[in-house]
């Protein structure tokens, strides 16, 4: 059995040990530069969590138990090499248990919200289909990850929708969120106007469009509202108020336009694109640019190479010959004949069995700066009678997860709007914590007490001095 | 025994004469000024130390033509015409000069000058652009958001539209100089008086004066100053009455400013060069005196160096690692704690020396690129407040550090012994190399127990012990690099020379986690620690040694 022996010596050696560890280096320099290039979730697919990185790290394995079977049987000065080679493969199995069996997700509460679910990295894509419109029932669910599986003609996406398919076409991880107001065929779609509200103080440009699902949409500018109905609204009487709706032809709009200033006055007309409308309040000017009978709202994504503030992944899909765009963690909507689909693409929400509820926020900040010195969220959890106090460093541990404050988001003018906390549960902690004891132990005994192994065992005392060096003889395990 | 309490002696002595010896501060119209406690950047500070910082900021030294901070930022608020119109706003980076179309070679120019500019709003236009697409900012964008910085902080200043004076109770913030109202304003003002009075009579080119008149000046400048003390006194006490709560500890600011004027560590690597410079001279003689002479100095230095950072502590209430300048002051203490300890036990004097020359170099550069390692004392981000584990997995790794580095100076001397005469230097490469090793072990339990104890850190604060992040990443990358060494060396594939090559090579990891993650890569969580600059010059550090090695590798080979 030569041929096995020498496999055998193969993974025990030390040669295999160097390579194996510069394997390790360099893997883990090419993960920092992606991540700095891209970003630390496309490092970890990509570099961290490769085939090339867990092959590395099952031959370190097979290398560290190799050469302590070969070592058999231990002596004392072995003590050190042992403790130090057994950590190591501790904390390896430690981070496999956390990798498969824990949780690392958030959840995000605005103040007074109630929530329940943990998003975790993992994608998933859930399609909902109703009848009346009302009532939405699951019926597609699939774990995605188009990181690494992204859709292409070997690897396909299709979910049927009755007769027809919705396909996956594209995944960008990093896009540019983009809308455009577009006129449609369908008779359900609002009406829509681009105008130009102008005096001497204001001048503001935007769209006003009613969704379709509603039966109005009011748009608040300010010194007045814009209403745009399918005639079902009734005028308030309250504000500054026009009331759009759609015109005998396609190419003009009625309105009507009331004043707080002179109640039961209404000025009626209809107009088209280009007209200017005399609103009478504080001498404002409507300047209608443009005007659509039925619009939807396009969005379309912009894929982009690296990363930026606003970028965010996005696929797209066709459904009945029309491609959609879905950003993650949003929702598509498809009408069709009598039916509705909502397609959503999100973070994979786990449900932690219990509700969370965030009463309230706080930030804490060095004197007379903006900058953060501390923030903390108090929250009601079901189950836990008081209110529990989450901050920096103070997690609360409850049912075996725990509950981070990881960031909070502020809005211009830096109150704050939402918490963000960070929830896990890591089944292998005391694994790795045990492992990491071992390590150090092992490494100290390694390096520091190798004088008390050298004697315990009678090694001859001129031999190392007669080498060129006295450490690298005495090392030798 | 008797050797040791003779340098003991020596060292104390030398660091109670430079305790003493506090620079010359005749009165002059800074004094009184420096000791005005503001609040700045979220921390109250002496006066003195926001003058520092802001000319610095605008002017790039800490004094202009020969006169102290506190006085010139303080006469911006005074004579802001006269300002405007003085060239002292430094412009370094050329694109920048480039794009104002400023001509010449000058690199100082005058506030009025630039704010009358017509493409500055543009380059400023510009930087917000590129700030949102990108935060990460090039070396120009970084000169054009210094420039920003410099007018802004010039013109808020000399508004008095800034600087927080006196507290207003029940509030975080401060009140303006603008803002103070009754006796405060009334204070504030009396110091502005005495001020320009002081200025009046301050002698200058302008008024040469003779005999009588001249003794004149003198004691009406004199008095002048004593007028601006009494206003500063005054103006404290009552500040102090607002809100008596929230308003400066007397003893943190005496001791900044004493931190601010005496410079600890800038004596300190005068002490370690000058130890280094007479315990070679000493070894050369084969004098007794010169070796305890030098032991003396390097204590000397030591102690200062202990002493300010235990300063520095206390002015911050927090360790002193919590950003890269603090890392580079403190590692080089740890370097001559282990030479100290290696001398010591194996009265080795080439480790001491290489150590001693080691930690000079690494606190001269603290003051070679102050924009870099930024000097100044700054409060902590929230998620680095306070913490018992980081601080522990930060003083461990940077300890680490220390016995990487001075493995690497070691290894430096080793390699040009090898360059030399490898037979003849067979005995000091050989003593080399055993303290190399040791260095290196130390590094290595010291960055393995540190790496993990910043993963017990990050599972604590975050839910997370292993997580990837760049720093932790490259404290890994480092960590493995000196493990290949050391197991090559356990199976003889690395000798003298490849422990000399190795302690060199293997320190361009430690510098990339040290340095290259924050200024290279500049990802991740540990953003606390980032600024820019130096990339060249880092770079140029690395090329050169590697190039040593390949050079000392080559000779041998062809020998």
């Amino acid at each position: 059995m030569k041929i096995l022996e020498d496999i055998f010596d193969f993974f025990a050696s030390i040669k295999l040990a160097v390579f194996v560890i510069l394997s390790l280096a360099v893997i883990s320099a090419v993960g920092t530069i992606y991540e700095a290039r891209y970003d630390a979730e496309y490092a970890q697919k990509l570099i961290y969590h490769s085939p090339y990185m867990y092959a590395t790290l099952g031959l370190l394995c097979i290398n560290l138990i190799a050469v302590m079977v070969d070592r058999w049987p231990w002596k004392l000065r072995h003590t050190g090499f042992i403790l130090a080679h057994i950590g190591i493969i501790i904390t390896l199995i430690g981070s496999w248990v956390t990798r498969y069996y824990g949780i690392d997700g958030s959840m995000r509460f605005e103040v007074g919200q109630t929530n329940r679910f943990v998003s975790v990295p993992e994608q998933e894509m859930v399609i909902f289909a109703s009848i009346d419109g009302q009532d939405f029932r699951a019926i597609h669910h699939a774990q995605v990850d188009f990181l690494l599986q992204p859709p292409s003609p070997r690897r396909e996406y299709v979910f049927p929708l009755g007769p027809d398919d919705l396909k996956v076409l594209e995944y960008h991880h990093y896009a540019v969120r983009n809308t455009e107001i577009v006129p449609s065929e369908a008779d359900r779609d609002g009406l829509a106007i681009r105008f130009q509200l102008i005096n001497d103080n204001v001048n503001m440009t935007d769209w006003v469009r009613r969704d379709g699902r509603l039966p109005f949409d009011i748009s608040d500018l300010g010194p007045a509202r814009i209403v745009m109905s399918d005639g079902s609204y009734e005028p308030s009487e309250v504000h500054n108020e026009m009331i759009v709706t759609r015109g005998k032809t396609d190419d003009s709009f009625d309105y009507e336009i009331y004043r707080a200033s002179a109640p039961g006055q209404v000025l009626r007309g209809s107009a088209s694109a280009g007209d200017v409308i005399q609103t009478g309040w504080m001498d404002l000017e409507f300047r209608v640019l443009r005007y659509i009978p039925r619009a939807r709202e396009l969005v379309t994504y912009v894929p982009q190479q690296f990363p930026g503030a606003f970028t965010h992944p996005a696929i797209k899909v066709n459904f009945r010959d029309e491609d959609h765009w879905i950003g993650l963690n949003s929702i598509l909507r498809l009408f069709i004949e009598d039916k509705a689909y909502l397609v959503r693409f999100s973070n994979k929400l786990v449900d932690i069995g219990f509700d969370i509820t965030l009463e309230e926020f706080r930030i804490g900040r060095y004197p007379g700066t903006l900058r953060a010195a501390s923030y903390e969220s108090d929250v009601t959890v079901e189950g836990i009678p008081e209110v529990v106090n989450i901050s920096m460093n103070e997690p609360l541990k409850f049912r075996g997860l725990t509950f981070y404050q990881a960031s909070f988001e502020e809005d211009e003018v830096g109150s704050p709007t939402a918490s963000i906390l960070s929830v896990n549960q890591d089944p292998g902690r005391w694994l790795k914590y045990l492992g990491a004891l071992l390590i150090v132990l092992g490494t100290i005994f390694l390096f520091y007490f190798k004088r008390f192994g050298i004697k315990k065992v009678q090694r001859p005392k001129g031999k190392a001095k007669n080498s060129e060096d006295p450490d690298a003889a005495q090392v030798a395990v | 025994m008797r050797a040791s309490r003779g340098f003991l002696k020596w060292g104390i002595l030398l660091t109670l004469v430079s305790l003493l010896w506090i620079p010359p501060s005749w009165a002059n119209m800074s004094e009184p000024l420096r000791r005005i406690p503001v609040l700045d950047a979220g921390r109250i500070k002496p006066f003195d130390t926001f003058a520092n910082e802001s000319l610095h900021l605008l002017y790039g030294r800490q004094t202009f033509k020969g006169k102290a901070a506190p006085e010139i930022v303080f006469s911006w608020m005074l004579v802001p015409d006269h300002w405007d119109k003085i060239e002292f706003v430094e412009v370094r980076h050329s694109g920048v000069r480039e794009a104002l179309g400023l001509e010449g070679r000058r690199i100082h120019y005058a506030p009025e000058e630039l704010f009358r500019n017509e493409r500055l709003p543009l380059i400023f236009t510009e930087l917000r652009t590129q700030q949102e697409q990108n935060p990460k900012l090039n070396p120009y964008f970084q000169a054009v958001q210094r420039l920003e910085n410099q007018l802004t902080l010039y013109q808020v200043v000399k508004l008095g539209r800034f600087l927080g004076v006196a507290p207003i109770p029940g509030e975080d913030s401060w009140a303006w100089v603008i803002q103070l109202t009754g006796d405060l304003q009334g204070a504030f003002q009396r110091i502005s008086l005495a001020f320009a009075k002081a200025a009046a009579y301050q002698k200058s080119p302008d008024n040469r004066l003779q005999g009588e008149e001249e003794r004149e000046r003198r004691r009406l400048y004199a008095e002048a100053i004593e007028e601006m003390n009494q206003a500063v006194d005054e103006f404290v006490a009552l500040a102090r009455a607002e809100d008596p709560g929230n308003y400066v500890d007397p003893r943190k600011l005496s001791a900044e400013l004493h931190y601010n004027s005496f410079e600890p560590f800038m004596w300190s690597w005068i002490l370690y060069v000058a130890g280094a410079l007479l315990m070679l001279l000493g070894w050369n003689l084969g004098s007794t005196k010169l070796y305890k002479l030098a032991w003396a100095a390097i204590l000397g230095g030591f102690m200062l160096h202990t002493y300010g950072q235990l300063l520095r502590s206390y002015i911050t209430g927090r360790p002193p690692v919590s950003n890269m300048y603090e890392t580079v002051v403190w590692v080089p203490w740890g370097i001559m704690v282990l030479a100290m300890i290696w001398e010591w036990m194996y009265r080795n004097k080439v480790v001491l020396i290489v150590g001693a020359v080691v930690s000079a170099f690494s606190l001269i550069l603290t003051f070679l690129s102050p924009t870099v390692l930024d000097p100044s004392l700054q409060p902590l981000e929230p998620v680095l407040v306070s913490n018992f584990w980081l601080i522990t997995h930060v003083l461990v790794i940077t300890i680490s550090y220390a016995g990487f580095f001075l493995a690497f100076g070691l290894g430096n001397l080793s390699l040009w012994y090898h360059l030399r005469d490898e037979k003849k230097y067979a005995k000091s490469i050989q003593d080399l190399t055993q303290a190399m090793y040791r260095a290196i072990q130390f590094g290595v339990v010291l960055l393995a127990a540190g790496t993990i104890l910043g993963g017990i850190w990050a599972d604590y604060s975050w839910g997370r012990y292993w997580g990837w992040d760049p720093k932790e990443t490259w404290a890994l990358i480092a960590l493995l690099g000196y493990l290949a060494l050391l197991h090559g060396r356990l199976v003889g594939w690395v000798k003298n020379f490849g422990m000399a090559a190795g302690s060199v090579l293997a320190f361009s990891l430690v510098i990339m986690a040290w340095y290259g993650v924050n200024f290279v890569l500049g990802a991740g969580l540990h953003s606390y620690g980032f600024g820019a600059g130096g990339v060249e010059w880092v770079s140029g550090f690395v090329a050169i040694h590697v190039l040593y090695v390949g050079y000392v590798t080559a000779v041998r080979r062809l020998r």
